[in-house]
């Protein structure tokens, strides 16, 4: 491991942790703030917006969760900084 | 030293087993209190059975998960699958105070209540991404210990220390009020009984097995909890709907609601509307109040603890992620167990003359839990009155009810006319939620005193029986005081949490991001921005409770780290630039918890610290 190595998998590691936090803002502030006035209409029997709320900023957290995983141990790996498989 | 593969397939396994067991069991139990309460045993015998079997299951797990270590007492001896500690996780954070007062909140608010939904659940995405596996790498036991290594001076340690007492004592407190609450609804005992008694089985489910005891009865308590707030869903879904998918059925109890809003005369109705976005709360507040929550989980440090206990840094972050699975299922079931309280209010008690009133109004007026016209609904007669001379005359309107929300998440079952053992299923759940935070919030402050105060300040050379004993003490001490606090009834119980929260977000987010994510961030910097963030939100806190200074921007006082995180962080970064760049020394050791790879950093230094340890303490550092 050289330090241009480590230099490199942080900048990666740091790109996809902002792209990460920005999604994650859309979801957590952009949606539940703007929303209501944005959408209208019913989804699922629900008023659209209450279900996006509801269901739709949870659904988004688990699939970006795992996604941001996903990516994440495979910066390590690319980078020889993963841990040994147990 | 990795675990192989095959051992830790088979400890997964085993766990499986364990949990699949316990669960038939319970389920089992819970049939056989059925048909006990169709023979006829009374309802307060059937409450009774399934308070004492739950809480004996959790003692039983508690003190056969009794450790000599320090390294099994303080992180579980980093060994604990990602899903289970996703599990435990999630019982630290689905409170009893939370999931009592949310079920109270959604009833109140509707649409707006939907904040504290996005908020407790975004919180595990940023803990996965921003924090989980960096603390892991480090393996502190404590959050000061990680924030005196990472800027490498004893202020920030002190300033963690003080953070950590402010938002957990108070949430722990607030957890031991909420088993009162419980005990003196359900069973009828009175409040300071129900105290006591919850402060015996927390205490011990703490004081032998420490972390890991902790984390094993975790597991157990998410069940319950999960069952308790799933089983009268799944029931009233079927009943209303016809389909056992209470999270998307409830769509059409939403519709009702709206219609039966619509047809209510407006003078009447100053309630606000169920569905109508930013009524009972402003868009500003909304956003405050997921910035809080979201942070909050990520800087309590009974939540952040909970990442030291897995075998490896991959782990943590995977067990960040089943912790936001699991909080994800409750919290999608809440708002249609809410739904559900709101329509059966409309159907049975708006709209209703006095004398049609149903049975369980004045069960729970008696309890003062529900005011009709101003007077408590304890009789017709004093309801009659109090109605006499106004519209409510006649009609009931919703605005003349006004039932304490807190009391909501145990009075359904009542109202719908469920059989006795869900409520005291649900009682059930809410102890174990109780239970579950507590048990967490009292480790992480008696950990911490025994750890940074004693061992760390005090007595550098303490061996480990002796730190052992002394963390004990602690949490004997800091019980007993909780408990102290908890007799001083507070209003809301999920305001008194969410400003907890507030607290540890403002306190300890900046530092832990910045300290992570920023190599230049000194030492003062870190101690400055930690202190103004906490200083501001307690100051607005504070002033506009206690001292009627007018409220800034309509902020809720409960939301007060709005202010308190812009703050701690944008000190940080001023007073970092300000001062001299952090020694060479702890830049290599930020790199070093910035990969993944290599031994944990706490024990290898722990090593060389504390040679006298025994050999045993070592063991099984992924």
């Amino acid at each position: 491991m050289t330090e241009a190595n480590d230099r490199s998998r942080w900048r990666q590691t740091t790109r996809l942790m902002l792209i990460a936090v920005a999604i994650w803002c859309v979801m957590a502030f952009v949606l539940p703030v703007l929303g209501p006035a944005a959408l209208s209409g019913t989804l699922l029997g629900f008023p659209a917006s209450y279900l996006l709320t509801a269901h739709g900023a949870i659904v988004v957290f688990i699939v970006l969760a795992v996604w941001f995983s996903h990516r994440q141990d495979a910066i390590d790996r690319d980078f020889g900084a993963a841990e040994d498989d147990f | 030293m990795p675990h192989p593969a095959s051992e830790y397939a088979r400890l997964n396994r085993t766990l499986g087993l364990r949990t699949a067991l316990l669960g038939g069991a319970f389920a089992l139990y819970l049939v056989l209190l059925a048909v006990l309460e169709r023979i006829g045993v009374p309802d307060t015998v059937i409450g009774y059975l399934v308070i004492v079997a739950v809480t004996a299951v959790f003692l039983g797990i508690g003190i056969a998960s009794r450790t000599l270590l320090a390294s099994e007492f303080f992180a579980a001896g980093r060994s604990v699958p990602a899903v289970f500690n996703g599990m435990a996780a999630a019982a630290d954070w689905i409170s009893g105070a939370v999931l009592i007062g949310l079920v109270g909140t959604l009833y109140a608010a509707g649409h707006d209540g939907l904040a504290y939904v996005v908020g407790l659940s975004g919180g595990f995405v940023l803990i996965a991404i921003l924090i989980a596996p960096y603390l892991r790498k480090h393996g502190a036991y404590t959050l000061p210990d990680f924030f005196a290594a990472r800027f490498g001076g004893p202020l920030t340690r002190w300033l963690g220390l003080v953070i950590l007492i402010c938002c957990s004592l108070g949430l722990l407190a607030a957890q031991i009020h909420a088993a009162g609450l419980i005990g003196e609804l359900i069973l009828g005992i009175d409040f300071e009984i129900a105290v006591a008694a919850s402060l015996v089985v927390i205490v011990v489910s703490t004081l032998l097995g420490g972390m890991r005891a902790v984390t094993w009865t975790q597991c157990a308590q998410y069940g319950v909890l999960l069952a308790a707030i799933l089983v009268p869903a799944i029931v009233l879904s079927l009943r209303h709907h016809g389909i056992p998918v209470p999270q998307l059925a409830y769509g059409q109890t939403l519709q009702a609601i709206a219609e039966i809003e619509a047809t209510l005369p407006t003078s009447d109705f100053d309630a606000p509307a169920y569905l109508a976005p930013f009524s009972a709360m402003t868009p500003l507040n909304v956003f405050a109040l997921i910035a809080c929550l979201a942070a909050g989980a990520a800087s309590l440090p009974h939540i952040l603890m909970r990442f030291g206990t897995t075998p490896s840094v991959r782990e943590a972050r995977a067990s960040a992620n089943w912790a936001l699975v699991f909080v994800a299922a409750v919290l999608l079931t809440v708002p249609a167990y809410a739904a559900f309280a709101k329509l059966e209010i409309y159907i049975q008690v708006v709209g209703m003359s006095v004398d049609a009133l149903p049975d369980w109004v004045f069960a729970f007026g008696d309890y003062g839990r529900i005011s009709i016209c101003g007077a408590p609904a304890d009789l017709v007669a004093t309801v009659k009155e109090a109605c006499s001379g106004t519209t409510a005359s006649d009609i009931l309107g919703p605005a003349d009810i006004d039932i304490d929300r807190d009391a909501i998440l145990f009075a359904l079952p009542k109202m719908a006319g469920l059989p006795y053992i869900v409520t005291g299923l649900i009682a059930a759940g809410a102890l174990a939620a109780v239970f579950s935070t507590a048990t967490g919030l009292l480790l992480a402050i008696a950990g911490s005193l025994a750890h940074d105060a004693y061992y760390k300040t005090l007595d550098r050379r303490a061996s480990t029986s002796r730190r052992l004993f002394v963390a004990r003490l602690f949490v004997l001490a800091v019980a007993i005081g909780a408990a102290w606090l908890a007799l001083e009834r507070t209003a809301d119980v999920l305001k008194a949490a969410t400003f907890a929260f507030s607290l540890a977000a403002a306190g300890n987010f900046p530092a832990l991001v910045l300290g992570i994510w920023w190599k230049r961030c000194t030492h003062y910097g870190a101690a400055a921005g930690m202190a103004a963030g906490l200083g501001v939100t307690l100051y607005y806190g504070f002033m506009t409770t206690w001292r009627d200074m007018p409220d800034w921007f309509g902020v809720d006082p409960a939301a007060a780290g709005l202010f308190g995180l812009p703050v701690g962080f944008a000190v940080i970064i001023v007073v970092s630039l300000l001062t001299p760049a952090p020694a060479p020394t702890l830049g290599t050791r930020l790199d070093r918890i910035r990969t993944p790879r290599g031994a944990t950093i706490a024990d290898t230094e722990s090593v060389v610290e504390q040679r006298s340890e025994p050999a045993g303490e070592r063991r099984s550092t992924a």
